[in-house]
């Protein structure tokens, strides 16, 4: 379970102090699939950086996992990080010089995995996002929709039960919109908890819930959704 | 993959950056290994000639002023025909304290004299002992010496190897003639010379003639040193007399100031005295060339650091990346840590075959030295850890640098 309790951000900008994220409580369900939507500004990246333990609130607390995850050391962070969380960013954020197979391999870089090990997690995983044609393609010799693709296995290659997505269709066609979002669903439905910043309707539609952010704060507390999955 | 392969990656993508780096580096060490090559070539000539010399120390009348050049080497305050050491102060050398480290003793007189209407200059010496001394003596092959040598370890160091020296049969009236000695008089070996001393005449015969040395002995007749005294008229006195010590690294200095309390007379002085200067100016030439690789080194180390920052700061994003990841701060000082290691050890092997390459032709083309490509452990692992710690040195504040990259402020920028 993620709780945000009165979590703000602040930002000095000169003599002005900008108030990314004002006192924001929530909570998400393991399992859950939110997404959080705003205008540009909002406060939807900050709060994504935020859950993901890469920035730290001004104020409150973030629980994960009843753990208070700012209190831990800087090096314990990174290692939560790497054991509880995958990120999906929305530039893909693929290494360009490596591979498919060895940018998915990356998380695992760290671990004491062998390499043979490694290898056959991370081709599981490509296989699992249709990609087993694909392994020794470098990015710049895939689609955006592959890109997209490869940067998801990625993010689920060492299985972490929170899987953060920042405007992941942001760069993708419609067609390719919906494949990876039918494969954001699917990994929900394999008990992955999912947070999606965006601020496309269709793709929020695809939630179980939705944070509405607006100048920081939370509009609406945490709205069902009326969509339907596509 | 693991975090070296990552490193690796990161050098094969930047290959004309990391060039540049290797390059820096094997200047430096390449120069630092020629000058220590040159240097120790240059010393072990040095030494083996002193050691081929023989004598570790000279002891000369103590009045004497002018200088006189013996064995190549100059040694300054030493004039013959004016004053000599009494011959029966000469067994008091072997009283010294350290007189275990004395080899051999050698007495000599010297002058000059009519043979057969030439000037010639006389060495009287016991010629068993000269012969022994001067190791690089070669004789013509018809010469009547059976002589032999015989390497053995020495008694007192045992890294170092002494020469036996085995001859057969020498006699009082025997002499050795130098090279162009006996060019000027014709003579050959088995022929005998006249030596006309007043009335007197002494016939001493030629046993053997010395095959050129290209040094002064070649203008020398070598004869014993009681003859050579009577010709001379210099009966029990001595001119000048060499000390061989057992050992290149024994006290030599300590060992001349004893023979100068026991012979009041003389003054010894170490022949490592006279090649001190020589030393002294390979030292100064040795420490230009070292000063001259530690500052190519800073250069190197600057460049290092240049590139590693230019490096950290083309990958902010990549290093967000890692780090939104879970790679810790620790992880990403390791990537470039190994980075800079991996570079340092192809730059410190590069610059190594290359110093040892440029030292060797150096050495055999510009001095006289003879280089060879000898396996030298020490001096390898000396290039590499000082291409190591030089880089990893400078890699310390890049390193810290992209550890501190800020990932969220990176991924901001994505």
């Amino acid at each position: 379970m993620i709780r945000f309790n009165n979590v703000s951000r602040y930002y000095s900008v000169g003599e002005e102090t900008v108030k990314a994220l004002d006192g924001v409580t929530f909570k998400i369900d393991k399992g859950d699939f939110i997404s959080i939507s705003g205008p540009s500004g909002s406060g939807k990246s900050t709060l994504l950086s935020i859950l993901g333990i890469l920035n730290t609130p001004s104020r409150g607390e973030v629980i994960i996992d009843d753990i208070n995850v700012y209190e831990l050391p800087p090096e314990e962070r990174a290692d939560f990080r790497s054991d509880y969380i995958g990120f999906i960013f929305q530039a893909f954020q693929l290494i360009p010089y490596l591979t498919a197979l060895e940018n998915v391999m990356l998380p695992l870089a760290i671990s004491p995995i062998t390499r043979k090990a490694q290898e056959k997690m991370a081709k599981d995983v490509l296989k699992q996002v249709g990609l087993a044609t694909k392994f020794n393609k470098l990015p710049n010799q895939l689609s955006g929709g592959e890109i997209q693709r490869v940067a998801i296995a990625r993010a689920i290659v060492n299985e972490p039960d929170i899987l953060l997505a920042d405007e992941l269709t942001g760069n993708l066609d419609s067609k390719n919109a919906e494949e990876v979002m039918k494969l954001i669903v699917h990994l929900n439905e394999l008990g992955k908890t999912i947070v999606m910043v965006t601020h496309e309707e269709n793709i929020a539609g695809y939630a179980r819930r939705n944070l509405q952010l607006f100048d920081g704060r939370l509009t609406n507390g945490s709205t069902k959704l009326q969509g339907v999955l596509k | 993959m693991k975090l070296k392969d990552i490193a690796i990656d990161n050098i094969k993508r930047r290959k004309s950056k990391m060039v540049f780096i290797i390059l820096g580096m094997v200047i430096g060490i390449a120069t630092i290994v020629t000058i220590v090559k040159a240097t120790q070539a240059a010393t072990a000539d040095i030494e083996r000639k002193l050691d081929e010399y023989g004598a570790n120390i000279m002891v000369l009348p103590k009045s004497n002023t002018l200088s006189m050049s013996y064995g190549g080497i100059s040694i300054p305050g030493a004039q013959y025909d004016i004053q000599e050491i009494q011959q029966t102060e000469l067994s008091r050398i072997w009283t010294i304290e350290n007189r275990e480290n004395l080899s051999m003793v050698s007495p000599k007189v010297l002058g000059s004299a009519d043979i057969d209407g030439t000037r010639i200059l006389v060495v009287g010496t016991d010629l068993a002992t000269e012969i022994k001394l001067k190791k690089w003596w070669n004789f013509t092959e018809n010469s009547n010496i059976e002589l032999t040598r015989k390497e053995l370890p020495s008694p007192i160091d045992p890294n170092r190897t002494i020469t036996e020296t085995t001859i057969k049969d020498l006699q009082d009236r025997d002499v050795i003639l130098g090279h162009n000695v006996a060019e000027k008089l014709k003579k050959k070996v088995g022929d005998h010379l006249n030596l006309v001393k007043g009335n007197t005449m002494y016939e001493v015969g030629v046993r053997g003639i010395l095959n050129e040395t290209g040094s002064q002995d070649d203008s020398i007749i070598f004869m014993s040193l009681p003859i050579a005294q009577t010709l001379l008229s210099k009966e029990g006195k001595i001119t000048l007399v060499e000390v061989a010590a057992l050992c290149a690294g024994c006290p030599v200095e300590e060992m001349a100031r004893q023979i100068n309390t026991a012979i009041p007379n003389g003054k010894a002085t170490p022949i490592k005295q006279v090649v001190a200067q020589k030393m002294e100016t390979i030292q100064h030439i040795s420490n230009f060339g070292l000063g001259l690789g530690i500052i190519i080194l800073a250069i190197g180390s600057l460049i290092v650091f240049t590139t590693m920052m230019a490096s950290v700061n083309d990958r902010v994003r990549e290093i967000g990346i890692f780090r939104a990841i879970g790679f810790r701060r620790s992880h990403i000082m390791k990537i470039i840590f190994l980075e800079a290691f991996i570079l340092s050890i192809a730059a410190g092997v590069i610059g190594l075959v290359i110093g040892l390459g440029v030292s060797i032709i150096v050495g055999n083309t510009l001095g006289e030295f003879n280089m060879q490509l000898l396996a030298d452990p020490v001096l390898a692992l000396t290039a590499i850890l000082t291409a190591i710690i030089v880089s990893i040195g400078a890699t310390i504040y890049p390193a810290f640098k992209a550890s501190k990259i800020d990932p969220a402020d990176a991924l901001r920028h994505i």
